[in-house]
């Protein structure tokens, strides 16, 4: 389906410091004169939400300030999958006003800020709010559109690679003619990225089956028959298994999905780092690490810059990193291309504990 | 007489001595293939080698990571890259430690399977880091590399190279010795006609007069010739004669005179009529000293030649690679785009020329020919020098407009040199002179140029370019001073706004100009200046070969348009020349279209200059034809003045437009898009100059 080479350079890897744009920052060096809400010599005040502990994201956000000798002080609270720590964090938010709000993922950026269309008096408005990993900012209602301005008082990284990217990478790795997608019907952000997934394979000339997971009598979805829905990809003839940003899907992939797959011989594409380390063959992914490092930039250019959050752009990294499970790969039989073993990055430790 | 004598006499020797040169070369070429290629192939099993070792690490890479060496995927992809990287790879294989082949991509040399096998290959095995030399097998020299992880051998890697990668280089060394022989040829002809052309011209000159008056019978003692001659001898013998016969006369004369003086007694019989006689010889013919020289030496005219041929040649030597050492030089410009950028060296340099030279003019002929001339080289060899050392596009860009305006200087102060010291009677023949200098150097620079800056780099070609200018600053010194001005010449001047103006709402000026010269113009400096060098450099040609190009533009000018001005008697011959010249250049940009390959270019190139070569001399002879009444009534040198301005704004535009075409299309469509333009004005030029052919049909 694609040029090998177009391929390639779309994906070329290590996302690392050297993506970042940081040496063209310095002109926008700590001025403490311009600095009226902290006193000279006093750090930074971060006050950082996490979702399910500490991750590289948060090695990646503390180095940059640390590289940049920029004073930070980081207050790190974990909401870990219970919503109902969150008005307890809001409350501590505004009695310590903190100089700026980092949210961890979809969920706590919402729980801090409230969708754009229904912002309650317990949100914050007040204080910047940068976010991390979030796939879709718009469909999560954070914001209404990317590019509008003035925006509210936030901006932040997206993780997940453009879709058309994601789909060369996997072709790059073995052609093929029919993609399995595996999604929540009730996660908008998954219902879109199907959607644009039909749309490249009309274009490109490949087909695509979908199977959603099931939903109880609430409507709620459930793991039940998850791994049967796999099975049935196989057999509607899917030569791969994507894996979407899908936040459902992320709390089976390890233990059901990528299981399932590996053992009726379907290799698995990951869209997030997350996934990919669930145990997928392959990915297009932005390291942890890297959207840390890119986090910490946008919320040096509020801090130290004086920029208003609006006016910092919510953007992906410029780099993703092609990774290839190397054990996945001899498992399948499916060895990588000897050209991509030029630019990829080979995982060769197993899969671990989300 | 003699100029076209010696040249013709010349260009047969020229001929013959080519024709002797290339069966040679051939000859030569022929017969060291083999010797080329014993001394070329382990050149080329070095470069297969560093490209085999990056696709043999990938092929560890794997095995690293315990993919078996039989369920490798995607090989081909690797093999693909390598032919990429080198272009002269034309097989390669993966055998395993036995010699069979697993994996192999192209085409395979006959016999190749079974060399694989061979034990004094597969020995290689056991020194990984050294392997044998390239070996012929058929029509291929193969490189064999081992394969070996730090646990065991898994098998070879082996590249071939088709021996006609030698036939490739001595092609490429052909041309190049060819562009140095026709580089000889016109510079031999250069030389010819500075060292022996004026020294032979005057003895022929001489000869020929002497022979001449004694035939008319002008027996009058012959002026003091200076130095040494050509056919001396003769030419004493027969001064000589003259002599004997003049002295004989006045002896005569000084007989009958004494004869005449004495009583009249005394006078033999006789004298009467012997002084009626000589009376009458007298006036039939003519006897005694020689009258003062009258006509101005033609010598100084052709003195000039030389320095505006060695200056000339300093800047086209620039031609082929200036827009890519541009390119190595860029620095962001806000607001402009990188290939705008590259192309405003050249606008400058055109457009100072352009504005600059009516005032230079001006300036000229206050301080003197020779010495506005002297500046101009000094400012250009200045700025040759420093843009061999530029640091980035905007010091550049301030460099060349100091070799612009020493360019304009020594261009128009030796224009007006060839004018002042031309006769009204050889002023045709002077100009040639004049545009002959610029021609050759045309078609020597580029080629010289491109291979120089291939060979030495382009920093060190700009530096042969200021010796070449600084050079010409000692040949300028030989000038003679100013000469005695013309009282009836017109003092230069710029043009006046309203003159252009007057001129740029003249339909029929403007079909000259804007439907002809300029569009011509913005071909030559957008494609050939522009687009050739940078487009031809994107392909992965090399900057001789720009050159090379070049020329073949250049030696059509010269070879076709004295040809084509001799054919342009009449207007409607030149309008017919113009049109059709405009038509065969502008299909020349548009054949990109058909190819993108340099042969294309080559091809494209040749017809820019053949359409070209036909319409320019005819394109500013129209001007007058076209524009009696405007001649007429603000004079020639006024039109020809906003002629040649708006011509070379028109070289200035070329580069922006094709600037523009490339950002906005790409490379080859902008060859096109010109080419279009240029046929587009070609036909509408036609239109517009086709008469009606019965002057009834014309509505009132």
């Amino acid at each position: 389906m694609t040029n090998h080479t177009t391929s390639r350079r779309a994906l070329l890897a290590a996302a690392l410091a050297s993506a970042l744009p940081s040496t063209s920052f310095a002109a926008t060096a700590p001025s403490p004169a311009a600095d009226v809400r902290r006193a000279p010599g006093r750090p930074y005040r971060i006050y950082a939400i996490t979702f399910r502990g500490m991750t590289e994201v948060e090695k990646g956000f503390e180095e940059f300030f640390a590289s940049r000798k920029i004073p930070v002080q980081i207050i790190y609270r974990d909401l870990n999958r219970d919503a109902s720590r969150m008005p307890g964090f809001l409350e501590e938010i505004r009695t310590t006003r903190p100089d700026l709000i980092y949210t961890w993922g979809t969920s706590v950026t919402l729980g801090v800020l409230g969708p754009y269309d229904a912002i309650l008096p317990h949100h914050i408005t007040d204080i910047p709010v940068v976010f991390t990993l979030v796939a879709s900012p718009t469909l999560a209602k954070i914001v209404p559109e990317l590019e509008t301005s003035p925006r509210r008082n936030v901006t932040g990284v997206v993780h997940v690679a453009p879709v058309a990217a994601q789909i060369k990478a996997i072709s790059a790795y073995r052609p093929f003619q029919t993609l399995g997608v595996l999604y929540t019907p009730t996660e908008q952000n998954s219902v879109v990225v199907l959607d644009e997934i039909r749309k490249l394979g009309r274009a490109n000339g490949f087909d695509t089956v979908s199977r959603t997971f099931r939903l109880d009598a609430n409507r709620k979805v459930t793991a039940e028959g998850a791994a049967d829905l796999v099975r049935e990809l196989k057999e509607a003839k899917a030569q791969w298994l994507y894996l979407p940003p899908d936040s459902f899907l992320g709390t089976l992939a390890q233990d059901v999905i990528i299981p399932t797959a590996m053992e009726i011989g379907l290799p698995t594409f990951a869209s997030t780092e997350q996934l990919m380390q669930a145990g997928a063959l392959s990915g297009l992914v932005s390291r942890y690490h890297s959207v840390g490092q890119f986090t910490a930039h946008k919320a040096e250019q509020i801090l130290v810059g004086k920029q208003s959050p609006s006016t910092v752009p919510i953007e992906t990294l410029k780099r993703f990193s092609y990774q290839v499970r190397i054990s996945a790969a001899e498992k399948l039989h499916l060895p990588p291309p000897l050209p991509m073993f030029n630019y990829a990055e080979i995982i060769t430790n197993s899969p671990v504990a989300q | 007489m003699s100029q076209s004598y010696l040249r013709s006499i010349y260009l047969r020797l020229a001929g013959v001595v080519m024709l002797v040169v290339v069966l040679a070369l051939a000859a030569n070429a022929y017969l060291s293939h083999r010797a080329f290629e014993r001394a070329l192939a382990p050149e080329m099993a070095k470069k297969v080698a560093s490209g085999g070792a990056s696709a043999r690490s990938l092929l560890l890479k794997a095995m690293e990571l315990n993919i078996g060496f039989r369920e490798l995927y995607g090989i081909e992809q690797t093999f693909d890259e390598l032919k990429r990287s080198i272009p002269e790879v034309s097989y390669v294989a993966v055998t395993d430690t036995e010699g069979t082949i697993l994996y192999q991509r192209f085409n395979a040399p006959a016999g190749a399977a079974a060399h694989f096998r061979k034990p004094e290959v597969l020995v290689a095995l056991s020194t990984p880091d050294q392997w044998p030399p390239a070996v012929r097998v058929d029509k291929q020299y193969v490189v064999s590399m081992p394969i070996v992880t730090p646990q065991a051998g898994v098998g070879m890697l082996h590249i071939g190279v088709g021996v006609d990668f030698v036939d490739q280089i001595i092609l490429d060394m052909l041309y190049d010795v060819l562009v140095v022989l026709v580089v000889a040829l016109f510079f031999t002809l250069e030389l010819l006609n500075f060292m022996a052309g004026t020294r032979l011209e005057a003895s022929l000159k001489a000869l020929g007069e002497t022979v001449e008056r004694g035939a008319s019978g002008d027996f009058a003692a012959a002026r003091p010739r200076s130095g040494e001659m050509a056919f001396g001898s003769v030419l004493k013998l027969l001064e000589a004669v003259r002599i004997r016969v003049n002295s004989a006369y006045e002896a005569l004369a000084r007989d009958i005179e004494a004869g005449r003086r004495g009583p009249a007694h005394e006078r033999p019989p006789g004298l009467a009529v012997a002084h009626s006689g000589l009376q009458s010889l007298a006036t039939r013919y003519r006897f005694g000293p020689a009258e003062a020289a009258t006509k101005a030496d033609e010598g100084h005219l052709a003195k000039v030649r030389a320095p505006l041929f060695i200056f000339i040649l300093a800047e086209e030597l620039t031609r082929p690679f200036l827009p890519g050492y541009v390119k190595g030089l860029l620095v962001p410009i806000p607001g402009i785009s990188p290939d705008i950028v590259v192309g405003l060296p050249i606008v400058l340099f055109m457009l100072i020329v352009a504005i600059g030279q009516p005032f230079i003019g001006a300036y000229s002929e206050r301080v003197g020919n020779r010495r506005a001339m002297l500046l101009g080289a000094g400012i250009a060899a200045f700025g040759f020098a420093a843009t061999a050392m530029a640091h980035n596009v905007l010091d550049l860009l301030i460099w060349r407009s100091l070799c612009a305006l020493g360019y304009a200087m020594v261009f128009v102060a030796a224009q007006a040199h060839v004018l002042e010291h031309a006769s009204t009677a050889n002023r045709a023949r002077s100009f040639s002179l004049f545009v002959g200098a610029i021609m050759v150097a045309t078609v020597c620079g580029p080629s010289i140029g491109g291979i120089l800056a291939d060979n030495i780099g382009e920093r060190l070609t700009f530096g042969v370019a200021a010796v070449l200018a600084l050079g010409s600053i000692g040949a300028i010194q030989l000038l003679p001073g100013p000469g005695p001005t013309d009282p009836n010449r017109a003092p230069a001047k710029p043009p006046k706004l309203r003159e252009i103006g007057a001129l740029l709402l003249n339909r029929r000026f403007m079909t000259v100009t804007g439907l002809a010269a300029m569009p011509a113009k913005i071909l030559l400096t957008g494609v050939c200046f522009y687009l050739v060098p940078l487009y031809v450099l994107s392909i992965g040609s090399t900057q001789s070969v720009v050159g090379r190009i070049l020329m073949v533009y250049a030696v059509a000018m010269v070879v076709l348009s004295p040809l084509a001005a001799a054919v342009a008697t009449t207007r409607a011959r030149m309008e017919w020349l113009v049109g059709a010249g405009l038509l065969i250049s502008g299909i020349g940009g548009v054949l990109i279209f058909a190819g993108a390959g340099v042969g294309w270019v080559f091809a494209a190139i040749a017809l820019v200059g053949l359409g070209q070569s036909l319409s320019i001399t005819a394109q500013s002879a129209l001007v007058r034809e076209h524009c009696e009444a405007e001649v007429a009534r603000m004079g020639e040198p006024a039109v020809y003045g906003v002629y040649r301005l708006l011509e070379r704004l028109g070289n200035a535009l070329g580069p922006l437009l094709a600037g523009i075409l490339v950002l906005m299309f790409g490379y080859r469509t902008s060859f096109i898009s010109i080419g279009v333009l240029v046929l587009v004005c070609g036909v509408a030029f036609i239109v517009a100059t086709r008469r009606p052919t019965s002057p009834a049909l014309v509505h009132a």
